[in-house]
């Protein structure tokens, strides 16, 4: 068990090629710890660093005390999960878990020992004499895991683990991995492009994207307080709806302004978007699907925020539909009650919760950073 | 020295069909051409060294080739002297252009079945014999790598995951491993190497596996338990005794679509000749063709400008790999839909093809593709 401390690391395979850029991290003994986002964005190059896999360019990478930035990978103490589980074809389960440790020159006893306990945290002792083949695979997964838990390393590090299963095993899966966290009490690292899964497992979640950590926070303040537009896109699902406009200031209210639309925005949120100078400029309104709303009482609540929408497409959930819909040009999707009934091509009146809009500076996509008291305000106000 | 670029250049020369003659002696200035009067040319590199080609006229392809051979050959470990062995062979795509390799393709075109398996000969010597069908796979390691550190825990791990009746160690910029596969040695009895989505799906019990699977596993078995960097480069599949030097030719190949691709999509590690069929394609087209179809590709607009730049080729990527559905093609991208339809209105403003066509999405692939390989000449560096 260990602190894993990352101190402006850089990864460049040449001058031109830099894929991880002062990447700083202070990883807590016994914490879970996600990175997410798209391929290329640098997440699992992090954490090959960690595991010695590739050579770190520049900064320090400390497991416990103790600087491994030259230390061989073998040496590190650590140990890896793949999505392709790395099971031995040939070999049954017991084999398996105990093929790492039988390279590592460990006693038959000590290895025998180490196998059954594992087997017995996974509950999987009645598999030990099966092939993978003979497995399903959420079996397979956890003979992976398995494979990790017999070395008793410092630090676990799981490389989309779950990519191979389906949907329904996924959600399975992902809470055996959160309990067996608390049972084993060991640092993991967790990569993912699945925002779901971040949001659902870490303990904190490293958003990353071409290289540069976006946001490092706690999955509900990721959620709530996006520090940008990539962020805010990034994480939900159904993605953050987007609208391009302008900002301007008429008779002493504060409009968003866009193609067709207008949206008085809250008084309580002037002193910012005065002092970031966001009057009278290009900016972009983001609104989570869930805080778009067709009910009468939302739309009296917020009636400076309604608009005039036509349906292009609805999707079915369940207990809730999906609206993807045109206002002004701009399409957006929002998230209603499944009791509303649309058909493609007909109008309907939506307005934005104007407590959870976030607003978005074009060039620079940073949020406007709205202090907790104003939200306080603004949601007072209205 | 001499004697080893003229092998070199003879091995070569000859299979594209040019008569030369290799001489010592003076005909011009040091690294230069001269035309001779007996309608050939002659290429000068050393104060006494030069080559006389005879041709009715010297394309340009040719002459830049000749002089990177040489120089190429110059540059290479003087001790190593050519052989039939497929460690030089995967050395020549030091100096070989991807479509002089290419002009080499013509082989029988007769089958070895699993029903009446022949016999490959694997090296030079002859020391190494495999049953067709089977496939070459170069796995190569992290440049960090020090082959005596793992050597053996790394061979101990493919030969677990693997049954090869061939295996040697590659020496080079990077360590690497060549081995030879039959299919009859694997437990499955299945031509195909699995698409590239194979084994997203939850496995069933009794599953075959697929070789790219199978090679997956491996190369993840190899992170955790050998702690080395490993990618897998497979060959075309070998059907024939007589395909394996252009089985081994294959390998490179699929390294360089494979490194040109990363730069816009990552990949898995593993990298096999079948998923290369477009780009394979696009290589394989003659010179005058391939200029025609970029010419014809920025006819549309005469700004066009090629190559795309690395977000626009991400989005035309993106969309192609989601089959045109533009949903699908932003999740993929993990870029909101209404970026995505912006990027793509952009790239219909910058070179006058809408992705949203499949006509138009294949037809810029094609261009694109045409216009990031360094044999075209005329495609403008400006990137849109």
């Amino acid at each position: 068990m260990a602190r894993v401390k990352l101190e402006h690391i850089y990864k460049k395979y040449t001058a031109d090629t830099i894929v991880v850029k002062d990447f700083n991290l202070d990883i807590e003994d016994k914490e879970f710890v996600v990175f997410v986002g798209p391929s290329g964005c640098g997440k699992t190059t992090t954490l090959r660093m960690i595991a010695g896999l590739e050579d770190i360019t520049a900064g320090d990478l400390l497991i416990g005390d103790r600087r491994v930035n030259d230390v061989a990978p073998k040496d590190r103490d650590i140990a890896m999960v793949f999505q392709n589980y790395a099971l031995y074809p040939h070999m049954s389960v017991y084999q398996n878990m105990a093929f790492g440790l039988k390279l590592r020159k460990f006693s038959k006893s000590e290895i025998d020992k180490r196998v059954r306990d594992a087997a017995k945290i996974l509950d999987i002792e009645h598999l030990l004499e099966r092939k993978p083949k003979a497995l399903s695979g959420g079996q397979r997964q956890r003979v992976a895991l398995g494979r990790a838990i017999v070395r008793e390393p410092q630090v676990f590090l799981m490389d989309e683990p779950l990519s191979n299963l389906d949907a329904k095993l996924r959600v399975q899966m992902r809470a055996e991995i959160r309990k067996l966290h608390q049972r084993i009490q060991t640092t993991m690292i967790y990569v993912t492009h699945d925002q779901t899964e971040a949001m659902t497992m870490g303990d904190r979640i490293v958003v990353m994207k071409d290289g540069i950590v976006q946001q490092c926070d706690t999955p509900q303040v990721v959620y709530s307080r996006p520090a940008n537009m990539f962020v805010a896109g990034f994480i939900g699902s159904p993605a953050m709806n987007f609208l391009h406009g302008q900002v301007v200031e008429e008779g002493g209210r504060v409009y968003f302004r866009a193609n067709g639309l207008s949206v008085a925005l809250p008084e309580g949120r002037y002193p910012t978007l005065k002092s970031e100078g966001a009057i009278g400029k290009e900016m972009v309104l983001g609104v989570r699907p869930e805080d778009v709303h067709n009910e009468e009482v939302m739309l009296s609540t917020y009636p400076e925020a309604v608009l005039d929408a036509s349906v292009e497409v609805t999707e079915h959930m369940g207990s809730e539909v999906y609206l993807h819909v045109m206002a002004g040009n701009q399409s957006m999707i929002a998230r209603v009650n499944s009791r509303f009934q649309y058909r493609p091509g007909s109008a309907v009146k939506l307005t934005l919760d104007l407590n959870k809009i976030h607003l978005f500076h074009k060039d620079t996509e940073e949020t406007v950073a709205f202090q907790q008291s104003e939200r306080a305000l603004a949601s007072s106000e209205v | 020295m001499q004697q080893w670029v003229e092998q070199v250049m003879r091995e070569w020369l000859l299979a594209f069909g040019y008569s030369f003659h290799f001489g010592v002696g003076s005909v011009g200035p040091i690294d230069t051409w001269v035309q001779l009067a007996n309608s050939g040319w002659a290429y000068q590199w050393g104060p006494s060294d030069y080559v006389e080609i005879h041709v009715d006229s010297l394309d340009s392809s040719v002459r830049r080739a000749v002089e990177r051979t040489i120089h190429a050959v110059i540059r290479h470990d003087h001790s190593q002297q050519p052989s039939e062995t497929v460690e030089a062979w995967l050395r020549e795509d030091a100096y070989r252009p991807t479509v002089e390799l290419l002009r080499e393709w013509e082989l029988p075109q007769t089958e070895a079945t699993f029903s009446q398996p022949q016999t490959i000969e694997l090296s030079g010597g002859g020391d190494w014999q495999g049953q067709v069908p089977g496939y070459f796979v170069w796995i190569r390691f992290a440049a960090s790598l020090r082959a005596s550190d793992v050597s053996e825990t790394v061979e101990e791990i493919i030969r677990e995951f693997l049954r090869p009746e061939q295996l040697e160690w590659i020496s080079g910029e990077t360590p690497s491993i060549l081995l030879y596969q039959s299919l009859h040695s694997l437990d499955m009895y299945d031509e195909t190497f699995g698409s590239p989505t194979g084994g997203e799906a939850d496995a069933t019990e009794e599953e075959t596996m697929s070789f790219r699977v199978l090679l997956q596993a491996l190369v993840a078995a190899l992170e955790s338990d050998g702690s080395v960097l490993a990618n897998v480069i497979v060959s075309e599949l070998v059907r024939h005794p007589a395909w394996r030097r252009r089985a081994i030719t294959s390998l490179t190949l699929v390294r360089r679509m494979a490194e040109r691709r990363r730069a816009v999509l990552t990949t898995t590690g593993i990298a096999p000749f079948s998923d290369f069929i477009a780009e394979f394609t696009v290589a394989a087209l003659p010179q005058a063709a391939k200029q025609a179809c970029l010419a014809a590709a920025t006819s549309r607009l005469p700004d066009a400008a090629f190559p795309l730049s690395e977000d626009m080729a991400r989005t035309l990527e993106g969309m192609i790999a989601a089959n045109l559905n533009i949903s699908e093609a932003a999740r993929k991208l993990y870029m909101h839909r209404n970026t995505l339809l912006h990027r793509m209105d952009r790239l219909y403003a910058d070179t006058g093809f809408d992705i949203r066509r499949f006509d138009d999405a294949m037809a810029l692939f094609v261009a694109h593709q045409l216009s990031i390989r360094e044999e075209v000449p005329n495609s403008s560096q400006h990137r849109v």
